[in-house]
């Protein structure tokens, strides 16, 4: 029984307040099991985070005086410190998968104390793009979803800098597409390969997390297009791979049916139509006009994405 | 997943668990299932409170673009309608298809009243408790999970204005004593709520998101100092709340855990209290830590997160502020580090033992 259930039978019964209050204490609220790891859980998160962060800032106070050596050194000694702990069996694979996660940002770190010692003046991609490619190992090997997000965010940044450092002529649409196929790329690859490799699959909040942002960049790359006409080819490029990629999505929340996918490709046209809208014209009648297009096709979308809900309910 | 089987199946487990004089109606439980109005996933929830958000933004173009926000007299008159509009929507059809054009047509009504009100220079003081009691009025009547969200985001705003328009700034820690007393109500008294109020079960858990948030964005705006010149040095105020709350909740956590003797009690109070004090300044901290606890006894998943990322966010920013050299932070740092090491350790063992049993 979930908490639904037990409002449901609340309101439809004569429960009193000490017989819900019992069903509640035993079958929704956390037992005393739940609450030990809980309370395994964050002791160690504490104290390991805040014992890190305090030997990070004594070293961050007295940095301007260490030598060269120290300063690599240090960062060098943390790094494996913590990548001898992500290695020791003794403890929980959580515990040992959010060390790693931590040794992965310490890569980071080095890498600037590196630029800033040698004053290498680079463009500030390369040092992305380092850190991107030393992790890449270890986010493999881990498999662990908030490592992975964060080799993502990497990738993400590492080629945003390059376009604006290196490749300043390509256009923004162009730049806008490329990143809306990486991620939606990879949201596919993280559906795909865990079900190829019967491995576990990956949670529902990072495929999720996946999808907002290819749906976002597909959302800003077709809106920035319909405003400036500028890039005409990159633009129906653009249109035919967002075509393909949303009917694709379309049709796995309806294989799998889960209504996020249909939701949020929903949400995204009914933004660039109203975009579309304001192209056209902007005033004040088309503004009255979109507003009353935004209330009736959300309506819509719900309606239809409820009767779908109810068919495969229904189906089951 | 839920099909009539399941259901019956529950209805008898429940019947034969002694649950005495127990008299439930399972023609309307099994008419609920069928209907499953109340349970809608969060992106359709979501998808309909943006599409109002959405709809009200290019509605307030419009009304710009047309220059209509001339007459008052027409602004409140419009704003009226609307309102009656769109709490008869959601009366006359209980679907979550009209929560967008309510939801549009709610907020749509409140900016046209504030707009034609403040022209026909009615004292703002009155606009803003006239709109409180008006979404007061809506979220009791029209009891829909939406719009108690949005209503509950509108009184709330409205009393931080009421304490901003008036400058009695420090009268935000009086709103965050009521919010973290409405808060742990909610929490530690659900059986209570619902089974004597039924008949606004469905306003608990809007009630329940709109007052976590509602006590986090009061929380934040103290620790940031910038937005809202409070005095700062009565922060302690609302950290003593904070902490009063923690404490609180200790009791019923106690009883989840089984841990009955006084002298064992104490101790872990006076551990809390040794380990809350030093983050006397940042209210935000014990706050998202008070709500993280909170719904994590009750087994409220989205309540918990939230909790968690406000922590994590309160604890750097609080670092982050902090007047002290960067070596006393870092030995605050470790200190607290290993003391958390060392509880981590001597809890370890009493932790553990059971889940071998």
């Amino acid at each position: 029984m979930d908490r639904d259930d037990l409002y449901k039978i609340v309101s439809h019964s004569n429960l009193t307040t000490s017989q819900t209050d019992q069903l509640l204490n035993g079958q929704i609220y956390q037992q005393k099991k739940d609450w030990q790891k809980f309370l395994n859980l964050a002791f160690i998160t504490l104290g390991l985070g805040f014992t890190v962060a305090g030997i990070v800032f004594f070293f961050a106070y007295n940095w301007d005086d260490l030598p060269k050596f120290v300063k690599l050194g240090l960062t060098e000694l943390l790094l494996i410190a913590t990548t001898v702990i992500a290695l020791m069996p003794k403890f929980p694979s959580l515990i040992r998968n959010m060390v790693l996660t931590g040794a992965a940002m310490l890569v980071g770190v080095l890498f600037a104390v590196f630029g800033q010692i040698y004053q290498t003046g680079a463009n500030a991609y390369d040092f992305f793009l380092a850190w991107t490619l030393f992790v890449v190992l270890w986010v493999v090997v881990s498999n662990f979803a908030p490592l992975w997000l964060l080799f993502l965010t990497l990738v993400n940044t590492t080629f945003v800098l390059y376009t604006q450092q290196v490749a300043r002529d390509w256009d923004e649409i162009f730049i806008v597409t490329l990143l809306f196929v990486f991620n939606a790329l990879a949201l596919i690859l993280a559906i795909t390969l865990p079900k190829l490799t019967q491995k576990e699959e990956m949670p529902k909040w990072f495929l999720y997390t996946l999808a907002l942002a290819a749906v976002a960049f597909a959302t800003v790359g077709i809106s920035m297009g319909i405003v400036d006409d500028d890039f005409r080819s990159s633009f129906s490029i653009l249109i035919m791979i967002s075509a393909g990629l949303y009917t694709l999505g379309l049709r796995y929340g309806s294989m799998t049916r889960n209504i996020f996918y249909p939701a949020i490709i929903a949400f995204s046209l009914i933004v660039i139509v109203s975009v579309q809208l304001v192209d056209i014209s902007n005033g004040a009648g088309m503004f009255l006009l979109v507003s009353l297009f935004n209330v009736i096709s959300i309506s819509v979308v719900i309606k239809v994405l409820l009767d779908l809900k109810k068919k495969w309910n229904h189906d089951q | 997943m839920i099909n009539r089987e399941n259901i019956t199946a529950m209805l008898d487990q429940l019947n034969s668990a002694g649950m005495e004089g127990l008299v439930m109606d399972e023609e309307k439980i099994q008419a609920e299932y069928s209907k499953e109005n109340n349970h809608h996933s969060m992106a359709i929830k979501v998808l309909s409170v943006f599409g109002g958000i959405l709809a009200s933004l290019t509605f307030i173009g419009f009304l710009f673009m047309a220059g209509l926000y001339d007459s008052s007299v027409a602004l409140v008159i419009t704003g009226a309608l609307l309102l009656g509009l769109s709490v008869w929507l959601n009366k006359a059809f209980d679907t979550i298809l009209i929560d967008t054009a309510s939801i549009s047509a709610f907020l749509i009504s409140l900016l046209l009243m504030a707009f034609g009100l403040t022209q026909m220079e009615v004292d703002f003081n009155l606009i803003l408790i006239i709109f409180i009691l008006l979404s007061l009025a809506c979220l009791v009547w029209v009891q829909n999970y939406v719009y108690a969200f949005i209503s509950i985001m509108v009184i709330n705003g409205c009393l931080l204005t009421l304490i901003m328009s008036n400058e009695t700034y420090d009268l935000i820690h009086f709103l965050i004593l009521l919010l973290t007393v409405a808060l742990l109500m909610i929490f530690q008294k659900e059986a209570y709520l619902i089974t004597e109020y039924k008949k606004y079960i469905s306003l608990y858990p809007p009630l329940r998101i709109g007052m976590v948030i509602s006590l986090l964005t009061c929380l934040f705006i103290l620790s940031r100092g910038g937005m809202f010149p409070f005095t700062p040095e009565l922060v302690w105020v609302s950290s003593l709340v904070m902490i009063t709350g923690i404490l609180y909740t200790f009791e019923s956590v106690f009883k989840a855990m089984g841990i009955e003797k006084t002298p064992q009690k104490n101790l872990i109070y006076g551990t809390a209290i040794l380990l809350l004090a030093p983050t006397l300044l940042s209210p935000a901290i014990t706050g998202s830590l008070l709500i993280l606890l909170l719904s994590f006894r009750v087994n409220y998943k989205t309540g918990f997160a939230i909790g968690v990322i406000s922590f994590i966010y309160a604890l750097s920013q609080y670092y982050y502020d902090l007047h002290f050299t960067l070596l006393v932070k870092s030995i605050l740092m470790m200190l607290s580090g290993l003391l958390f090491l060392a509880l981590y350790f001597v809890t370890h063992k009493n932790l553990s033992t059971d889940e071998k049993h």
